[in-house]
């Protein structure tokens, strides 16, 4: 096998166990094409070459001597610089931690780097994961390979350009209130967000920790299910993650006959781009051909889940950014005593978007306020959480759209912050009911620019989601695409 | 639509809450959107459902009290911009606010 950039995890491995590439030559091919491409996507932040190299040759060190290798031995990943990783640059794509050095691995690396994967880059991302276009990051936005003049999508912006464009055939994003979904839609890529605590959180910096997930992005839906698996199962480490073992990684033939899937009505309605609900109906006719059986479903408060969702998120975000005090970490505008360091710190350290935030989650959690926005939020969350839980008695999977359209252009939502969450209205339902959901390539739009559709399925039903959406990569024929 | 529910004065104080002061440039800026964002986020307020306990899948497990080998403490005062014997030195708070 020759190594090409749209080379899948899955043939990347198979050729290094079969001794036709070096785990090492694999490094130097993706770390040059990121070399080559970054300059102008300014999808990764950090290109981490000693550390990938050094793991490539430690493992074909391994397999001179006749050692068995790890199962992702020599495949690169990209790996969203919020998730930390000993000894590198750890940004949060924030000034806040523009030089911070994480001192421990998050689990998912730990596994990763144990599985034989290579860590190529620390990717770009919107400040702290806030934000659906990859523009609030303070390093500048990544760029979409489809058209440079669009977003990527965001919050994981890097984690997507990076996939999109061949720079790794893998990479982790986290995803709160859909950002692995969002911008693997807006790239043309698979993107699962887990069960809420089948992936542990730990060392994944924190952002609204009741919806915070580490998911896997790539090109394919095997590739995919390889990386999930690879860093799914409990961890002692982080208290809410689940007491289970890792996922299998291979997939079942979807048993589409048995198959009871729920359209939803609400949102592949008229309100979307065409191309996504075309996409939608089409995926929905494709698993009805196989001999499933498709209804329309309504998710009757899913209408309130964006409003909740901008209660919620901001209340955790207000209180988990509160440790950011230049005592211990970040950045720290000199030696200014009392409150007047912290507040210089905060001031100059935080974007508009994470300030936005803060406000608002200060806001709804302030004396007065509280139940007319935070309780109420919560206890929204709780009836979408039984919608879902209702929907699920009659059918085994939801089908919707991803996001109401294909990527917008740089700049046309950056000051319009409630036009910019409404990139999210349709990923986030599913995340606020702590259940599993994935966005697959389903169609292009007039732009040329790729456009997705999204599964969501019950706790725990990573495996019916990916095993639907292999049956449809293999009959939607939009996978075979690249951008130029 | 309706009155705002944020004007300067209650902006910040805000502002003060989250130890995040913001200059007047950005204020301009910031106050008119976070109105909106208010403004969409109350139609929660019209919505009759009632509170119930705290969401999330999944109670949270609880591992052995049992004393594990943790981040060293060289490796976590790395990042911090003042420490000394082992230690974080953190400013003065509490005494001689300046408000």
């Amino acid at each position: 096998m020759t190594l090409s950039e749209w080379s899948t995890a899955s043939a990347i491995r198979g050729a290094i166990a079969r001794g036709e590439v070096s785990c090492a030559e694999c490094a130097r091919f993706f770390l040059d094409r990121i070399n080559l491409l970054n300059p102008r996507l300014n999808a990764i932040l950090t290109v981490t070459e000693e550390r990938a190299i050094a793991a490539a040759r430690a493992l074909d060190e391994r397999g001179a001597k006749g050692q068995p290798l790890p199962p992702l031995a020599g495949v690169p990943v990209v790996v969203k610089d919020n998730i930390c990783t000993k000894g590198l640059r750890t940004t949060c794509g924030s000034r806040m931690l523009a030089d911070w050095l994480a001192p421990y691995d998050a689990t998912v690396v730990e596994r990763l780097e144990a599985a034989g994967a290579l860590v190529v880059g620390k990717a770009n991302m919107d400040e702290f994961a806030m934000g659906s276009s990859g523009e609030t990051s303070a390093f500048g936005p990544a760029l979409n390979p489809w058209n440079v003049r669009m977003v990527p999508g965001g919050s994981s912006s890097g984690s997507a350009a990076a996939v999109s464009a061949g720079m790794a055939p893998l990479a982790l994003g986290s995803d709160t209130g859909g950002s692995v979904k969002q911008p693997a839609a807006f790239c043309g890529l698979v993107g699962l967000r887990p069960t809420y605590g089948r992936v542990s959180r730990y060392g994944l910096v924190a952002f609204a920790s009741s919806l915070d997930q580490v998911g896997p992005i790539a090109r394919n839906v095997d590739d995919c299910a390889l990386l999930f698996s690879a860093i799914s199962g409990e961890d002692p480490k982080d208290s809410t993650c689940l007491k289970l073992p890792p996922e299998k990684e291979k997939l079942a033939p979807l048993e589409a006959k048995k198959l009871r899937v729920g359209l939803l009505r609400e949102q592949a309605g008229d309100g979307p781009d065409p191309a996504v609900r075309e996409g939608v109906l089409r995926a929905a006719a494709l698993l009805e051909d196989g001999g499933a059986s498709v209804r329309e479903v309504s998710l009757p408060h899913a209408s309130y889940a964006l409003a909740a969702y901008y209660v919620i998120a901001p209340a955790e975000c207000s209180a988990n950014l509160a440790r950011y005090d230049g005592v211990r970490y970040g950045l720290s505008p000199g030696r200014l005593q009392g409150a007047e360091r912290a507040e210089a710190s905060r001031s100059l350290g935080f974007g508009e978007e994470v300030k936005r935030r803060i406000l608002a989650g200060t806001f709804v959690l302030s004396a007065g306020y509280r139940d007319d926005f935070y309780n109420k939020a919560v206890s929204v969350r709780r009836a979408i959480a039984g919608d879902f839980e209702k929907a699920f008695k009659e059918v085994d999977l939801l089908l919707g759209p991803a996001t109401p359209g294909p990527a917008f252009p740089l700049g046309e939502r950056s000051g319009d912050p409630m036009r910019m969450y409404l990139c999210d209205v349709f990923t986030i339902p599913p995340n606020l009911a702590g259940l599993p959901s994935l966005s697959l390539p389903c169609g292009f739009a007039s732009g040329g620019l790729p456009v997705g559709a999204q599964l969501s399925g019950r706790t725990l039903g990573e495996p019916l989601l990916l095993q639907t959406a292999k049956f449809l990569e293999e009959r939607l024929g939009v996978f075979e695409r690249h951008p130029s | 639509m309706g009155e705002k529910l944020l004007g300067p004065e209650r902006f910040e104080a805000l502002s003060r809450l989250a130890k995040l002061p913001i200059s007047k440039e950005e204020q301009e800026r910031l106050l008119p959107q976070l109105d909106s964002i208010l403004e969409y986020v109350s139609r929660l307020k019209a919505l009759g459902v009632e509170a119930e306990a705290e969401s999330g899948a999944g109670a949270s497990a609880l591992r052995p009290d049992e004393a594990e080998p943790g981040l060293e403490a060289d490796a976590a005062l790395l990042a911090s911009p003042d420490s000394a014997s082992g230690f974080f030195r953190v400013p003065k708070f509490v005494k001689g606010g300046r408000r």
